[in-house]
């Protein structure tokens, strides 16, 4: 018994090992040359060769829906015809830089492919962890990348990350909430003013408040609000100027109003309080907008963001797919992004994902005229014609604490209904300058 | 020396020597994953960004706008969620104790919750206590409320929001507590508690006079046990309203750390916060024993 308990442990390991092995078919001409003659022989010989596993660790499409997407609709097509592996993790930004920095310093590389948000492109810049993909790049000639965010991507003319999932941010309401619009707002133009008295009409129509905002502290609030502040011609991050204090007022009126819905401080995303209908209205992140949206598109209307006296204002961003510096599958990796940055395929993702941006000039040809296309031609309209701005994050310590600046005031000023005061905002002003690097 | 003595000699030093040999593996474990990690703590707690001597990371701490929040709470937590998961498992401990029909399925039952990780427990309260979720449904089917109308659990003052915390605890951490408990009222003798009925003596009286104060070292276990851990809750709170919204001890530590971790003070706010829990915890502890007359107890014994 103890004799076939250790057979039987020896061939399932060996089974194992073999199962690693995929067998692959070399079929190699020789050509021989015998007194005089040329021979030419057909060897066709079977040998074991381990597939090759190409390590993808992605900061987006961490919902489990786009993961599943990016899986089967785009990874699988590229295995099946590459004859390789890749293995997809999701794994936050903060993380990827720290496996990185592990990985670099002990010269023992196992990633090679990483998809990072633009916020944090500039730490692997500075550390030097990607490679350059200039050349590369140079010779992909049916594509041509999205200029917007050049300065993310690039450095010194030289190109590191491959835009992918660009993001501004959008209007999504509840038709429940259309006969509460003011006489004569028209939504593709609609004012940040006009939102903020839609949203009160709203909360005194249905006797509690219907705008959600992502009130857990450290989520989106500050984009959000970002975007607001940029319409009334204030930076970003900027918690005090005068456009601020404006863009400010927007949503003092809500609170005053009890415009936002009543479990806003324990709101992390919009998704699932507008796809409950717990929340009507919102502005926000063009493909968790485009998540609701598409889930039932009679339901739901969907607009540029608000504009103010500047313009329709935005916080961009994007996500860039870079080759790990000392990849031993740099080949395969820039196959790989050579796959996945092709117009056709950019689109195919970005409509799988909820509506991401496609950063590629060319992949306007391939939307059509479904619903998420509509998302998608609504986040270009914002992007092309907005005020937007990204996410200055390396500037700071740390950015989450800039977030948790704006969620003060949002906690203790904004939805108690005070009177948001000059000094509270140079206060929260300060709370951010403190934190710059 | 000769052969006999000297494996004689050897003899003495193995048999003494194999107890220490026995215990090594675990002693480096300590030495190398506690002791050593907490060396390093109490050391960082000191050290400036500078790495410089320094008592400013206490500063640091005990001027945080959050610590008294977070102490408060902690305080709060930690006083109503030990008392009523105290009285909790006592209840069902004494109800299974008394081996009904059906008393193991019920405790199988009960135990369910103590194999929930934290993280399931507060997803499954969360999509609970949202204003669509299964509570009011079924506060709706029972007729308790009417069509369309809510109850917006987690909106509100922090005061509900801490209830909600020490139930959603309290629902998860009875079901161990009671089985230490459990485990010490099988260990009373039946001929105890059969003389406390024979001499006129009823439930409460035998509980009182009998019960209790042969529960008394179990009751003390399951209290320190619950009391250490009680102190440390954050995970729930953060899953029901993020970070700093309803401040306590142990979740500053984690959002200095893992939250904000590239402030210039977050390793020292987080390795001042730990060391200033690791003190309450283990003054609250000492406190506890003393109160409970645990080493009067000790030193009677001694005598």
């Amino acid at each position: 018994m103890k004799k076939f308990s250790i057979v039987m442990a020896i061939v399932l390991v060996g089974a194992l090992f073999l199962s690693a092995c995929q067998p692959e078919t070399i079929v190699e001409t020789v050509i021989v040359e015998v007194e005089g003659e040329t021979i030419t022989e057909v060897v066709t010989e079977e040998v074991q060769v381990a597939t090759k596993t190409l390590v993808f660790s992605s900061r987006l499409f961490s919902p489990p829906a786009e993961q599943l997407f990016f899986i089967n609709e785009i990874i699988k097509p590229f295995e099946e015809e590459h004859g390789v592996t890749v293995n997809f993790q999701i794994i936050d930004d903060a993380t990827l830089l720290q496996r990185a920095e592990v990985q670099q310093t002990t010269n023992h590389v196992t990633t090679d492919i990483v998809v990072s948000h633009n916020g944090s492109m500039p730490q692997w810049l500075d550390a030097g962890w990607v490679e350059d993909l200039t050349d590369v790049v140079a010779g992909w000639t049916d594509r041509h990348f999205s200029e917007a965010f050049i300065t993310d991507t690039n450095r010194d003319g030289k190109q590191y990350f491959l835009p992918v999932g660009a993001d501004v941010y959008l209007l999504l309401a509840n038709n429940k909430a259309l006969p509460y619009l003011p006489d004569g707002v028209e939504l593709d133009s609609i004012t940040w003013e006009q939102y903020a008295a839609w949203a009160v009409a709203v909360a005194e129509g249905e006797g509690e408040g219907k705008v959600c905002i992502t009130g857990i502290p450290s989520k989106s609030w500050v984009y959000m609000f970002g975007g607001t502040g940029l319409s009334y011609g204030a930076g970003f991050p900027d918690a005090n100027s005068e456009g601020a204090m404006a863009a400010w007022k927007v949503w003092e009126t809500i609170g005053k109003g009890n415009g936002f819905v009543p479990t806003v401080l324990n709101i992390d995303s919009c998704v699932d309080p507008m796809m409950r209908e717990e929340a009507w209205l919102t502005v926000f992140h063009n493909a968790r907008a485009g998540q609701v949206y598409a889930s039932n598109e009679t339901e739901y209307t969907l607009a540029p963001a608000p504009s103010g006296p500047v313009g329709v204002g935005s916080i961009a961003g994007v996500s860039g797919y870079a080759v790990m510096k000392g990849s031993a599958n740099y080949d395969l990796a820039i196959s790989f992004l050579e796959y996945l940055t092709r117009p056709d395929i950019q689109v195919k993702l970005a409509k799988g994902t909820g509506g991401f941006i496609p950063p590629v000039e060319e992949a306007r040809d391939y939307l059509g005229d479904e619903a998420i296309d509509e998302v998608i031609n609504k986040a270009v309209l914002v992007l092309n014609n907005g005020v937007v701005s990204g996410v200055p994050g390396s500037d700071y310590q740390d950015w989450g604490a800039v977030k948790a600046c704006y969620d003060d005031v949002f906690a203790d000023t904004i939805l108690p209904g005070l009177d948001v005061t000059q000094e509270r905002l140079d206060e929260a002003e300060a709370c951010i300058v403190g934190l710059l690097n | 020396m000769t052969a006999a003595a000297s494996t004689k000699r050897f003899r003495d030093f193995k048999s003494k020597a194999v107890p220490y040999l026995l215990i090594a593996p675990v002693v480096i474990y300590y030495i190398f994953f506690w002791i050593r990690p907490v060396l390093i703590t109490v050391y960082e707690s000191f050290q400036s960004a500078a790495g410089t001597f320094t008592f400013q990371n206490y500063v640091l701490v005990f001027t945080d706008p959050n610590f008294m929040p977070a102490l408060r709470n902690t305080a709060i937590i930690v006083v109503f969620s030990v008392t009523l998961e105290f009285l909790g498992a006592l209840f069902l401990a004494l109800l299974i104790n008394r081996k009904f029909a059906g008393s193991t399925l019920f405790l199988f039952v009960a135990m369910v919750p103590m194999a929930l990780p934290a993280v399931a427990v507060a997803a499954m309260w969360l999509t609970g206590f949202t204003a669509h979720g299964w509570i009011n449904s079924l506060l709706y089917y029972l007729g308790i409320l009417t069509e369309g109308a809510k109850i917006y659990w987690l909106a509100g003052s922090e005061w509900k929001l801490l209830a909600l915390v020490i139930l959603i605890d309290a629902w998860q951490v009875i079901p161990s507590m009671m089985i230490i408990l459990l485990a010490g009222l099988q260990n009373i003798p039946e001929e105890a508690i059969e003389a406390g009925y024979v001499f006129g003596g009823n439930f409460i009286t035998v509980l009182r006079k009998i019960t209790m104060p042969l529960l008394g070292p179990t009751i003390q276990t399951a209290i320190i046990l619950r009391l250490i851990s009680a102190i440390q809750i954050w995970l729930i709170i953060v899953l029901l309203v993020g970070f700093s919204r309803m401040p306590v001890l142990v979740e500053r530590i984690v959002y200095y750390y893992k939250e904000v971790p590239n402030l210039d003070i977050s390793l020292q706010m987080a390795s001042g916060y730990a060391i200033i829990v690791s003190f309450i915890v283990s003054m609250a502890a000492l406190l506890y024993l003393r109160v409970s007359g645990a080493f009067g107890a000790k030193k009677e014994a001694a005598q």
